[in-house]
């Protein structure tokens, strides 16, 4: 019998892949004897034993499953696909819808439209999908997926929470450091809330905070955006405001420890692992009721339904300034932290593939 | 000491409703701003707009070039006649020095509206830029009024100095557009030294950038450095908010961009250059928007990236100094100790200063 798990792309510090690498030795430790590798269409030189999506077995046993992680569409994989006869179990971690896209990369956009093609291509002939939200499995119900199952998603966060602490090359970091850091992670795009940080970034600093910083840390690949965020950014007099591009796994550690407060703007997240890694880290939450968020944050974070830019000054203000708040907030953090423990998501995930296999 | 125990009394889950609250006393009482994220908003819809204009120009410029190619071979002897064609072909022979004639005039005339709508194409950019950078001192003296509000109405010191401040924005403003009712080139020639004697004394500083491309020349004067860049080799590009400079040293094929050099170095992205020169800038500027430049190359260098202060030596003797008075552009001098230590404290390495003359100048190099 063979278990083996297929990705658009793996790369190193990305979520998926992580999950990816983390389910294959769950999965090795409950089917004993059972083959089970990962396999992407692209991958980054040196990742630890990925596989390359053209060397997949050509044909697999009668009882073999193929896991397939639902994100970006590639034409490529789609065609593999639909050669395959094994049973395939979809796991959803949801695909940015394209409108977000559409005015600043519309070849990205449409990337994105074709992945959510491919997925709904699959709801006939899944044995199930495993989203890893509710959010996620409401899309799967809507598009017309039969059998379906909440897992959240393998989130191993123990090799950063030990990583050592290292400052982003790049930044002048002397002059803040008894300064509050106003921090958000994540890719720059336009679904992440970019504009909107800035813009509470600003009320906070003009009416607030006075000595606040914002960083920003996650890479970009939408140069359009990223040139209109810059020239809000300029336009708006925003001085300490900070984008990192990617990061390091030390650097990543750095900015968690030295941040006052997370802050998630985003109007579309399908998990958000970034808010589980403020979770670890005691980083007070403050963010935006969208899509899948409040379900993630489960209670561990201060949740503003409805956007305002001087709410969400107000609301970074308080959990600075108020050690009581922010206590409460970090106290939620850890609880919801362990709910949503690694070998949880194993345990659940690998009952979701018994299901299958019997 | 043991950490105070949470506070039982803290209501998370109702906070955001008080909050809510909050804001709206606020603005009841003038604190905030009437449609503050409506006004947000808008302007970066507009800030996106002007992006989306600037691509339909550049497409619409495309098609201009294209049908511009204009050869007497596109015109088509195709003809659906019996021997249409060949009457075509045979008449078109005739005529051919007459058909080419035209073709060369309206080939002339079209290189001509061509080359003004590129120039008209790529000015935009420059005008964007001085007018964001109005836009970014406005918001500043915005904030200078914020600060008003927040100071309580006996502070009358604080209030004067505040006045003060608002003052000397607005006298640096002006600059930006160009105004000086004085040829600064012809100053700075008389003051600082004929291109000949700059370029000398400039030489052996250039070399610090070899192999260290892309270079910004902010602020760049004369273009002399620029000129010993581009001879090495090196990408490197000039801006100079002073249009006659800006004119001057474009005439000599040296790529410059006329514009303000802090705004233009803000635009860049993080770390995208190899190399920053900064030629007598900081000297004329106060001395908190000289620190905002200067901090701006250590987002903008990549590591190991290098860059170049110039400036008058405030050590020299009085009477070697008179020249710097003479220069009206000129605000407060800038020491190279003052660069020294901001660049230490911002992780900056091999930092080295060296003094040179005349006119008394000292040149600090430092490796991001």
């Amino acid at each position: 019998m063979e278990i083996h798990q297929v990705l658009v792309g793996a790369a190193f510090g990305d979520a998926i892949t992580n999950e990816a690498i983390g389910l294959r030795a769950a999965i090795r430790a409950a089917f004993p004897g059972v083959a089970s590798e990962i396999y992407a269409h692209h991958r980054q030189q040196n990742l630890p034993d990925i596989r390359p999506l053209s060397g997949y077995p050509a044909r697999g046993a009668t009882d073999a499953v193929l896991v397939f992680h639902s994100s970006i569409g590639e034409a490529a994989v789609g065609e593999f696909l639909a050669a395959r006869d094994e049973r395939v179990v979809v796991r959803y971690h949801n695909i940015t819808p394209p409108e977000f896209f559409q005015p600043y990369a519309p070849e990205f956009a449409e990337l994105l439209a074709l992945g959510r093609r491919q997925l709904f291509g699959l709801r006939d002939r899944s044995a199930l999908a495993i989203a890893d939200s509710g959010y996620n499995q409401q899309e799967l119900i809507d598009a017309g997926f039969k059998a379906t199952v909440v897992v959240p998603i393998h989130a191993d966060l123990a090799a950063l929470k030990a990583a050592r602490s290292e400052p982003p090359k790049s930044y002048p970091l002397a002059r803040h450091e008894d300064e509050p850091v106003v921090l958000f992670v994540g890719r720059v795009a336009p679904n992440k809330g970019h504009v909107r940080l800035m813009q509470s970034f600003h009320v906070l600093k003009t009416y607030r905070q006075y000595e606040a910083h914002l960083w920003m840390v996650g890479g970009a690949s939408q140069p359009l955006y990223s040139r209109l965020l810059d020239q809000y950014r300029r336009e708006l007099g925003l001085t300490d405001t900070y984008f990192s591009g990617t990061v390091s796994v030390p650097e990543l550690a750095y900015v968690y420890r030295r941040a006052s407060v997370f802050l998630c703007l985003s109007e579309h997240e399908g998990f958000c692992v970034p808010l589980l890694e403020a979770m670890a880290f005691d980083v007070p939450i403050v963010a935006l009721a969208r899509a899948a968020v409040p379900e993630t944050l489960g209670g561990a974070g201060l949740l503003i339904d409805g956007y305002s830019p001087e709410v969400v000054a107000e609301a970074v203000s308080t959990v600075i300034d108020d050690a009581a708040v922010r206590q409460a907030l970090v106290e939620r953090g850890r609880r919801r932290f362990a709910e949503l423990a690694p070998e949880r998501a194993d345990e659940a995930f690998v009952a979701a593939l018994r299901r299958v296999v019997a | 000491m043991s950490a105070d125990p949470p506070d039982p009394a803290v209501d998370v889950d109702t906070l955001v409703e008080r909050l809510r609250q909050v804001v709206e006393d606020r603005r009841r009482a003038g604190e905030y701003p009437p449609d503050l994220e409506r006004d947000l908003d808008a302007h970066f819809r507009r800030i996106a707009a002007r992006a989306q204009d600037m691509g339909d120009l550049q497409g619409l410029l495309t098609d201009v070039r294209l049908a511009a190619e204009i050869a007497p071979e596109r015109i088509s002897y195709v003809s659906s006649l019996p021997l249409g064609t060949t009457v075509h072909k045979t008449f078109g022979k005739a005529v051919r020095r007459q058909t080419q004639g035209v073709v060369t005039q309206v080939n002339d005339f079209a290189r001509a509206v061509l080359i003004l709508l590129e120039a008209v194409v790529q000015t935009r950019p420059v005008h964007e830029t001085a007018l964001s950078d109005l836009n970014a001192r406005l918001d500043a003296v915005m904030e200078r009024m914020g600060d008003y509000e927040r100071v309580p109405a006996d502070a009358s010191p604080d209030l004067r100095a505040l006045v003060a401040r608002v003052d000397r924005l607005e006298r640096e403003t002006r600059p930006v557009h160009g105004a000086r009712p004085y040829s600064r080139a012809a100053l700075r020639r008389a003051l600082v030294g004929t291109r000949e004697q700059v370029l000398e004394q400039y030489r052996p500083l250039a070399e610090l950038f070899r192999d260290a491309g892309p270079v910004i020349d902010a602020g760049c004067g004369g273009g002399e450095m620029l000129e010993l860049l581009s001879g090495l080799g090196l990408e490197a590009r000039g801006v100079d908010d002073d249009p006659e400079v800006v004119e001057e040293v474009a005439a000599r094929d040296l790529l410059v961009t006329r514009g303000d050099p802090l705004g233009y170095l803000q635009s860049m992205p993080d770390q995208a250059l190899g190399g920053v020169c900064l030629d007598r800038v900081l000297e004329e500027l106060s001395p908190e928007r000289a620190v905002e430049v200067l901090s701006t190359t250590t987002f903008k260098l990549r590591p190991g990236g290098r860059l170049l202060v110039i400036g008058t030596n405030p050590d020299a003797s009085a009477e070697s100094r008179a020249s710097w008075y003479a220069d009206p552009s000129r605000v407060r001098p800038f020491p190279g100790r003052l660069v020294e230590l901001l660049l230490e404290q911002w992780g900056y390495r091999e930092i080295t200063t060296e003094v040179l003359s005349p006119p008394p100048t000292i040149a600090t190099t430092a490796v991001r």
